[in-house]
């Protein structure tokens, strides 16, 4: 399809011939995530380095909000991608990485959450050391109060609805996805999401009431 | 404004909110931590013990298959075992009978009283083949009958051929075994 495009750009003379635009999209840059988790079952650690680098905030952050408590977070995460380790030789690609990845990262927090309660009602993330240098002093303190009514809106959050929206928002899955993950069905699924996104909503317009 | 566009819109906004907010990084000492781990698990755990171990299960099952089926084929027929058994006692006779002879000779040139017929007999005997193989110290007429035959054997016992007489002796108890 690019490559017809190119060619047929207007009737120019086209950049490259057809052929070469093909090979050239061959050359796809950016292996799937699953291709490189089975190299890594090969033994080709760079390609879970790569596979780590693209997931490793996400995933960080998923946490990190899901249990409030950056301890338990780093606790988790190592959990998780220990487990991906582990799993490599049994890996198959059946489903997206990211479902995988973020049903492994579900349940060692849900394991968590069993063992340990220190999670609860403990909130150690500090947004405000996150704010961008350069700007007004005004625009600034805006900012900081907003992520502050975004934090303490997510933190408000049951827990279910809290974890479809980080899956959402940060793993970037779909409803069917976070229904796989979360062990619910699409419709289930989808009204956690809209319950979140309403309250986050409301919790940004009315600042009063979380302040 | 539909409903659906108006959530989509709400989403859209939550979303960059919670993008503005969300800017934390791993923090490096867990990256070290994990991909630390990921290099020790990709490494090979057998090394090269590894390398080794499958084309030598395969050899011992080849080995071990070839020693089965050698074994299964080399278990004799019964009947055949019989004649192969009777053969060797055929060999046995002559070798038994040169044996016996050379070990009495040596015996009696020690003691002195070497017997020139018996040793004229044994070399002549022993020379060709054939009657090495079929020691006759006893006629066709005495070895006619069992009785006369066994008479003919105590014969040679009393003239002081026992080398003679004992080689006779097991061509008869082969001949009469139930004598």
């Amino acid at each position: 399809m690019l490559a017809d495009l190119a060619v047929a750009e207007l009737g120019r003379t086209p950049l490259f011939s057809r052929a070469e635009l093909a090979y050239a999209l061959s050359m796809n840059p950016r292996p799937a995530d699953s291709a490189l988790m089975l190299r890594y079952r090969d033994g080709d650690v760079a390609a879970f380095e790569e596979l780590y680098g693209r997931h490793k905030d996400s995933v960080y952050r998923y946490l990190l909000r899901l249990s409030q408590d950056p301890a338990t977070a780093e606790d988790v995460f190592q959990e998780v991608w220990s487990n991906i380790i582990k799993a490599r030789d049994n890996y198959r690609r059946t489903a997206k990485f990211t479902t995988f990845l973020y049903r492994v990262a579900h349940n060692c927090f849900i394991d968590q959450v069993r063992r340990n309660k220190r999670h609860a009602g403990n909130v150690g993330l500090e947004p405000d050391q996150l704010a961008d240098a350069g700007e007004s002093p005004e625009a600034l303190t805006e900012k900081t109060l907003a992520r502050r009514r975004m934090e303490a809106a997510l933190a408000d959050l049951p827990e279910e609805q809290r974890d479809t929206f980080l899956l959402h928002e940060e793993a970037g899955l779909n409803l069917e996805q976070i229904a796989a993950v979360t062990g619910t069905n699409r419709e289930a699924s989808k009204s956690r999401l809209r319950y979140a996104v309403a309250k986050l909503r409301a919790a940004i317009d009315e600042p009063g009431d979380k302040q | 404004m539909s409903n659906e566009r108006k959530e989509r819109d709400q989403h859209a906004l939550v979303s960059a909110g919670y993008r503005d907010l969300a800017k934390e990084r791993t923090p490096a000492s867990l990256d070290d931590m994990i991909l630390r781990k990921a290099r020790d698990a990709a490494r090979p755990r057998y090394g090269r013990l590894r390398l080794w171990v499958r084309p030598l299960a395969w050899a011992a099952t080849v080995a071990i298959s070839l020693a089965i089926v050698l074994q299964v084929t080399q278990v004799p027929d019964p009947g055949r075992l019989d004649a192969d058994v009777a053969t060797d006692a055929d060999a046995f006779v002559p070798a038994s009978v040169d044996a016996l002879r050379e070990a009495e000779d040596m015996a009696r040139m020690r003691s002195g009283s070497v017997d020139e017929t018996a040793l004229s007999v044994a070399s002549e005997a022993a020379t060709p083949l054939e009657k090495m193989t079929e020691p006759r110290y006893c006629d066709d007429d005495a070895r006619a009958t069992a009785e006369s035959w066994a008479e003919c054997i105590e014969q040679l016992e009393a003239d002081g051929k026992a080398v003679e007489a004992r080689a006779e002796r097991l061509v008869f108890e082969r001949t009469h075994p139930d004598y």
